[in-house]
């Protein structure tokens, strides 16, 4: 299977040519480009899907590994060495599918979407760049490779919030991403080096091997500030996974990452890239849950929370593109919750299991999602959905697709979402029913906000637009044909078996659907709907009156919980005011001043010497002699002449 | 009875005489005129050396002659240069 | 002549050679500064009939008061330096001058002073000891060591060179 390299290198030359080829192009050739190359490598993803789930996959009833390119990249030691190369799993596999499949109708959706944008020449490269890093970084065989393509996902992301880069917006908002997730990734760094230090590898392979056994043999009694290192090692790996998924209380760059382009927000901020931090721990699960099961505790009680929070800002934001923000953080802690219930092995594993599940249903119908949005707002130019209304007579396929994503994303049945959430509830109802409560709740809050966020775009009055009625139409079909083929794929994907394809111990199992548990989350869900329903089909005040009535509590909540304050709080007075200050001080003082001086030193120096070299010959005659005089003088003294 | 110090004495009076023309005077005739002076201390010097130190030799005598001739020589070119400069920019003070 | 008044005239011409070479140095009037450099020249014809070095103070005489001085004075005449008002410069530079011209006259007659020659025959001085002008021209032209053929020729070449180069610098366009 060595052409799966090809699915790396492919996008890789696209943001090299695009990106060297620039304005020389026709911007809808660049885009065709991009949108071809991807479309090579989604034929090549679903091959290597087809041959390894089909074909080569399975020995002995359990799914292999199989890495069909390894070469070693930096030598560094016998012990210590780096390589590049291509670990093709089950999981490795399923992210595949998403990304290519996501990125090629991101693509097809950009090209209506992002006609007559200027610099869409480097908008194609960059989501090329996203591409090529993002598969880089599922399929690397080792964690040092991980780390290398996660930056490299850092940095595309950061390039495609700041496509406005006019915008100060946008400029602030890419700078916040990349600050804050580079600032999580410090503690995966440091989290990598010391995991290695003590295992002598990066590979994931030796790690996970025989249930983590080099990890806890090595590793065991090792203590650090009262904890023990594995704990360490792992709470900081977790939280390079939590700034890259944006897990409280590092999520705040993930709304504003908004400031972007739709489709970039669609592929990046929805479906791939936030989701690789839950990917990162599905990767390292065996290790986690055999050496340091207190870390997935742990991971359990920040992701329920973040989940919790996340949908209820959800319910107050009056920004379409913040709402699905916040769905999101709140979806991919569910995600990251499944991973922390999980067990180990057989049906115990089925939340592990669910998890990947959902991360790959939550990528189809999230997508959908923004790119439902992206089309309102190509049409009315606003992001303030108090701006929109009654848009369902004007695109009734926007409206219906995103209908039908709403339908998933809470969990109705038949649709996507709900097999996938379904199997998260049971296995949270079966082994931790606190969580379990709180996550149906989730669910209905879940329900509110997706149909308050439907109903205000779609149904409810007219209001002022900022466009002319007679303009409002369905989008161009380059970006109906893409909702239609996620709308599908939200509907129909959650009829994929994945407990035959994805386990923890690369066994299948079966699983079915638990009726009570579904039961309980449809009657959630009816009563989300149902409030939603009364409060914002029609116009009317009730929801002002609520939002009064709560007070203080809702204005909290408006305002994010005022977290974004307090991190600025943090940066500007603690940072900026205790570290940076007397370091700029510092440095303008005494590092500064120290380097002026001996300038200002030598400036003098020069100046007196100068004189020296006036190109006055009687001037060189009489230094000239004073010197020989006065050497000859200084030699009778020390020949002791005189 | 003539010592062979009163000589040197001469010349190295006449040769610091001439340094000091020479670095002083603006005109590049007139320091043309001290280089003179320091050629000719020189010159002294070397009939001195010869007469009172190797008398049968005439090593010094020949060098004398062969400096007197040397500073005639370079007295023409600097003259020709000073002139052409004068012609040129119309000054010779340095 | 006794050696008493010869010891007298070489001491008068010694006084004089370095009276005038001051005056040669520090005369405003460029014109009158060459004067002072003949005589200088002259006195140095003295010492070399002194030393008993008579065809040196011949040459002396012709190439330098025939030739070298009659060419300052044209080429003072040429580029009139001696109308122009010649200021004096009493600036620093002429004390720095002064101090270091007298701490070199300290050093080197110091040197000097505390030097002891040696004299390989210290009587031969006097009277008898003119050269022969047969050795000269046999020095000059010989090819045998210490002879001076080579150099003699060289000169000649350089005096040559010397005269082309003049005439075409001096050359007007």
């Amino acid at each position: 299977m060595e052409y799966s390299s090809l699915i790396i290198i492919i996008p890789f030359v696209i943001f090299f040519l695009l990106g060297l080829l620039g304005k020389r192009i026709k911007s809808y050739l660049s885009g065709l480009i991009g949108t071809i190359g991807v479309g090579v490598c989604v034929v090549i993803a679903y091959v290597i899907f087809y041959q390894y789930f089909f074909k080569i996959g399975k020995t002995n009833k359990v799914w292999r590994e199989i890495i069909p390119l390894n070469f070693k990249w930096f030598h560094f030691t016998d012990k210590l060495q780096i390589d590049l190369g291509i670990l093709l799993d089950p999981i490795s596999i399923m992210m595949l599918v998403v990304i290519t499949t996501v990125s090629f109708i991101v693509h097809i959706y950009s090209l209506g979407y992002m006609r007559g944008e200027s610099g869409e020449q480097r908008y194609y490269a960059f989501l090329s760049l996203f591409v090529f890093s993002m598969l880089g970084l599922v399929l690397a065989t080792n964690i040092f490779q991980m780390y290398i393509f996660w930056e490299l996902v850092g940095v595309s992301s950061y390039l495609l919030i700041g496509f406005y880069y006019t915008r100060p917006m946008a400029v602030v908002a890419s700078k916040k991403a990349f600050i804050v997730t580079r600032f999580a990734d410090f503690g995966f760094l440091v989290g990598i080096l010391i995991l290695s230090y003590y295992t002598k590898t990066f590979n994931f392979n030796m790690l996970i091997k025989n249930n983590a056994a080099l990890v806890t043999t090595l590793m065991k009694g090792e203590v650090f500030c009262g904890l023990s290192v594995i704990t360490w090692v792992f709470a900081l790996i977790f939280i390079g996974a939590a700034g890259k998924s944006a897990i409280f209380p590092l999520h705040i760059w993930l709304p504003d990452a908004m400031e972007g382009p739709t489709p970039a927000s669609a592929l990046i901020h929805a479906a791939t890239m936030v989701v690789s931090g839950v990917y990162l721990i599905a990767r390292l699960f065996p290790v986690y849950f055999f050496a340091s099961h207190d870390v997935l505790k742990m991971i359990v009680f920040i992701g329920t929370f973040t989940a919790l929070f996340g949908s209820i800002v959800a319910i107050t934001q009056n920004d379409i593109k913040r709402v699905l923000a916040f769905s999101t953080i709140s979806q991919i802690s569910y995600m990251m919750v499944a991973i922390g219930i999980s067990g180990y092995g057989g049906c115990n594993g089925s939340a592990y299991m669910a998890s990947m599940f959902h991360l790959f249903t939550h990528a189809f119908f999230k997508s959908l999602l923004f790119l439902g949005a992206g089309s309102v707002i190509h049409l009315v130019h606003t992001n303030d959905i108090n701006n929109m209304g009654g848009l369902h007579k004007y695109m009734p396929v926007t409206s219906i697709s995103f209908f039908i994503a709403c339908l998933s994303i809470v969990g109705v049945p038949p649709f996507s979402g709900f097999y996938s959430k379904d199997e998260i509830l049971t296995a949270a109802f079966y082994t931790q029913p606190i969580v379990f409560w709180i996550l149906l709740i989730i669910v209905g809050l879940t329900s509110f906000y997706m149909f308050r966020l439907y109903f205000l775009v779609f149904w409810n009055h007219v209001k002022k637009l900022n466009v002319n009625y007679v303009e409002l139409h369905e989008s161009s079909i380059l970006m109906l044909v893409p909702l239609i083929v996620l709308s599908l794929f939200s509907v129909f994907g959650g009829l994929v078996p994945f407990s035959i394809f994805i386990s923890t111990d690369s066994m299948s199992f079966h699983t079915r659907i638990d009726w009570t548990v579904a039961f309980m989350s449809i009657i959630v869900i009816i009563i989300g709907i149902v409030s939603a329903t009364f409060l914002y089909l029609k116009k009317n005040d009730k929801s002002t009156k609520i939002a009064i009535f709560c007070g203080k509590f809702y204005k909290i909540v408006l305002h994010r919980f005022y977290l974004n304050e307090i991190w600025l709080w943090m940066t500007r007075i603690v940072i900026f005011k205790c570290i940076c200050i007397p370091i700029k001080w510092f440095d303008k003082h005494v590092i500064d001043n120290s380097i002026n001086e001996l300038g200002l030193i030598i400036q003098k120096i020069s100046f007196s010497i100068k004189l020296l070299q006036s190109g006055k010959l009687q001037f060189y005659i009489l230094i000239f002699l004073a010197g020989v005089i006065g050497l000859t003088a200084i030699s009778f003294i020390l020949l002791g002449v005189v | 009875m003539i010592k062979m110090e009163y000589y040197l004495i001469i010349s190295t009076l006449m040769f610091f005489i001439g340094i000091y023309g020479f670095i002083t005077r603006k005109n590049m005739i007139a320091v043309l005129v001290s280089l003179e002076l320091m050629l000719n201390a020189v010159e002294i010097n070397f009939a001195v050396f010869n007469r009172y130190l190797f008398p049968n030799q005439f090593e010094g005598m020949f060098f004398t002659f062969f400096g007197i001739v040397i500073t005639a020589s370079e007295t023409v070119v600097a003259l020709a240069i000073i002139i052409n400069a004068y012609r040129t920019i119309g000054n010779i003070e340095i | 002549m006794s050696s008493i008044v010869s010891f007298m005239v070489f001491v008068l011409l010694g006084v004089i050679s370095i009276i005038l070479s001051m005056l040669a140095v520090l005369s405003r009037n460029l014109f009158r500064s060459i004067t002072y450099l003949f005589l200088v020249l002259l006195c140095t014809a003295g010492f070399y009939l002194f030393l008993n070095y008579h065809f040196l103070a011949a040459i002396q005489i012709s190439v330098y008061v025939g030739g070298v001085v009659i060419l300052f004075i044209f080429a003072v005449f040429l580029t009139d330096s001696n109308v122009k008002a010649f200021k004096r410069n009493r600036s620093i530079k002429c004390i720095i001058a002064t101090v270091i011209t007298l701490s070199g006259v300290l050093v080197t007659s110091f040197a000097l002073l505390n030097h002891q020659f040696i004299y390989t025959n210290n009587c031969m001085i006097e009277g008898d000891m003119e050269i022969d002008m047969k050795l000269i021209g046999k020095y000059l032209i010989g090819v045998e060591k210490y002879q001076y053929f080579l150099p003699f020729e060289v000169l000649s070449l350089l005096l040559f060179v010397c005269i082309i180069g003049g005439i075409l610098i001096a050359k007007s366009e």
